[in-house]
């Protein structure tokens, strides 16, 4: 391809590039004049505050205090009185080939189970694990940047789902999550396996309503994809696994969602499922 | 400066960006707004995961991908290429718009790079980031694009 010609095409675009519709624009001063001053992260089944508890949690595991930890202190969650979600240490380090972003959330609460003391050592080890892989990688890659962050998605007092979210950008940018769950009357940790009435085979039930829901959306839409296309597309993930990642929405519906790449091309993002089959509903012996 | 008030800015000095990254993949002018609406949402919230401020703009392009992708998804659209000529013939008010009506004869996979390429200027490397592909991805998108928007200008001029 002719230099002219690259030439002509970003002369072109400079002249163009300043347009944005009217309709466009208004609707994103719209959207900014409502944003809350102070943010708040987006927290279904939402509660009263727990501030004040965090804040001093945070201070006491964070004693330097730096114009970065206090930043980061804003990211608090404000949940409910019976279980939170805090920031237990921070890590940052911006250098000319590394780009390093970490918060490692704790869950607290006033009488601490054997099941959130062992959530909490599942999460701090995730979290290593991640940066374990990611120095590994950081050698034989020129950058790399790593994100990883928290958010609670249920907070009820029946169930305390929280998220982490790590964003990975090596040659592509990769989104992985991890969802941690505890059964708040008992303070037991649980995992997809404990969700159902024993002897209901929800392995299958859900691989079959995915597989189906899968199908489904690849003849309505050309532009869906996932591995191998529509004649075998299970092959990539046979099995769903005992401690597969899930949590409720907000309707109280299953949702069972999968990393980038895991079932299907880039463009897909990181696809969910919305279980609908009565027959999943009807053997659950526990709900948010 | 506030962290409200300093996104307020950023956001404003890329919406021209967002607008034509949103089009170029969602080709639906309404959508377009959700998308961009959704991602200034996400953005805002997320904002604490962004240490760097100056990597705001790829950023926050990545978001407004996704939440493109994800409309396209829910919505299941078939996307036909005469929607946004239509689209911007009945919008667009500048003069000279000759490069994104080219843009919009391509096939789909390819607007989203070229546009993120040409009139935002990022890099391959930032290119594949936004859009998750790999960087082999966008360049051989990048060159089967040169080679189509050669041949819809030519046809133009003619």
């Amino acid at each position: 391809m002719s230099d002219r010609f690259e030439e002509r095409l970003r002369k072109m675009a400079e002249q163009e590039k300043n347009y944005v519709p009217e309709s466009f624009s208004s609707r994103i001063d719209q959207v900014l004049e409502e944003l809350p001053r102070t943010r708040r992260k987006s927290v279904p089944f939402f509660r009263t505050t727990g501030l004040a508890a965090a804040a001093v949690a945070f201070l006491i595991l964070l004693p330097n205090l730096n114009e970065k930890t206090a930043y980061a202190m804003s990211e608090i969650p404000i949940l409910g009185p019976f279980f939170e979600a805090v920031t237990f240490r921070s890590y940052e380090k911006h250098e000319e080939n590394q780009d390093i972003s970490i918060q490692i959330p704790e869950i607290v609460t006033e009488d601490e189970t054997e099941g959130i003391k062992e959530t909490n050592a599942r999460i701090q080890g995730y979290i290593t694990k991640l940066m374990d892989e990611f120095y590994t990688d950081l050698n034989a890659n020129s950058y790399l940047q790593m994100q990883v962050g928290y958010q609670v998605i249920t907070s009820t007092d029946q169930w305390f789902t929280l998220d982490v979210e790590a964003e990975i950008v090596m040659a592509s940018s990769t989104n992985i999550r991890k969802f941690y769950h505890i059964y708040v009357p008992t303070g037991e940790i649980m995992e997809l396996s404990d969700l159902f009435r024993e002897g209901f085979d929800y392995k299958q039930v859900i691989l079959d309503e995915i597989k189906e829901q899968m199908r489904e959306n690849m003849k309505e839409d050309p532009n869906i994809s996932y591995w191998n296309g529509e004649k075998d597309i299970v092959q990539e993930f046979d099995l769903i696994a005992e401690d597969h990642n899930f949590y409720f929405n907000e309707e109280g519906k299953l949702v069972i969602p999968f990393d980038d790449y895991e079932v299907g091309p880039g463009s897909m993002g990181s696809p969910e499922f919305i279980l609908e089959s009565p027959e999943i509903y009807q053997n659950l012996i526990v709900q948010p | 400066m506030e962290t409200k008030e300093w996104f307020v800015q950023q956001v404003k000095l890329y919406e021209a960006g967002m607008y034509r990254l949103a089009m170029s993949i969602l080709y639906h002018e309404e959508d377009a707004r959700d998308a961009a609406q959704e991602a200034v949402c996400i953005a805002y919230q997320k904002i604490g995961m962004l240490r760097d401020k100056e990597r705001f703009r790829p950023w926050i392009m990545r978001i407004l991908a996704n939440e493109c992708y994800r409309i396209l998804r829910e919505k299941k659209k078939v996307i036909v290429t005469e929607d946004w000529d239509e689209k911007i013939t009945g919008t667009w008010e500048m003069p000279d718009r000759q490069l994104l009506q080219a843009i919009g004869k391509l096939n789909e996979d390819m607007r989203a790079v070229v546009v993120l390429f040409y009139y935002e200027g990022f890099s391959i490397k930032e290119i594949a980031g936004i859009l998750k592909l790999s960087e082999s991805n966008v360049k051989t998108r990048m060159f089967r694009a040169r080679k189509q928007l050669k041949e819809i200008l030519m046809e133009d001029e003619e």
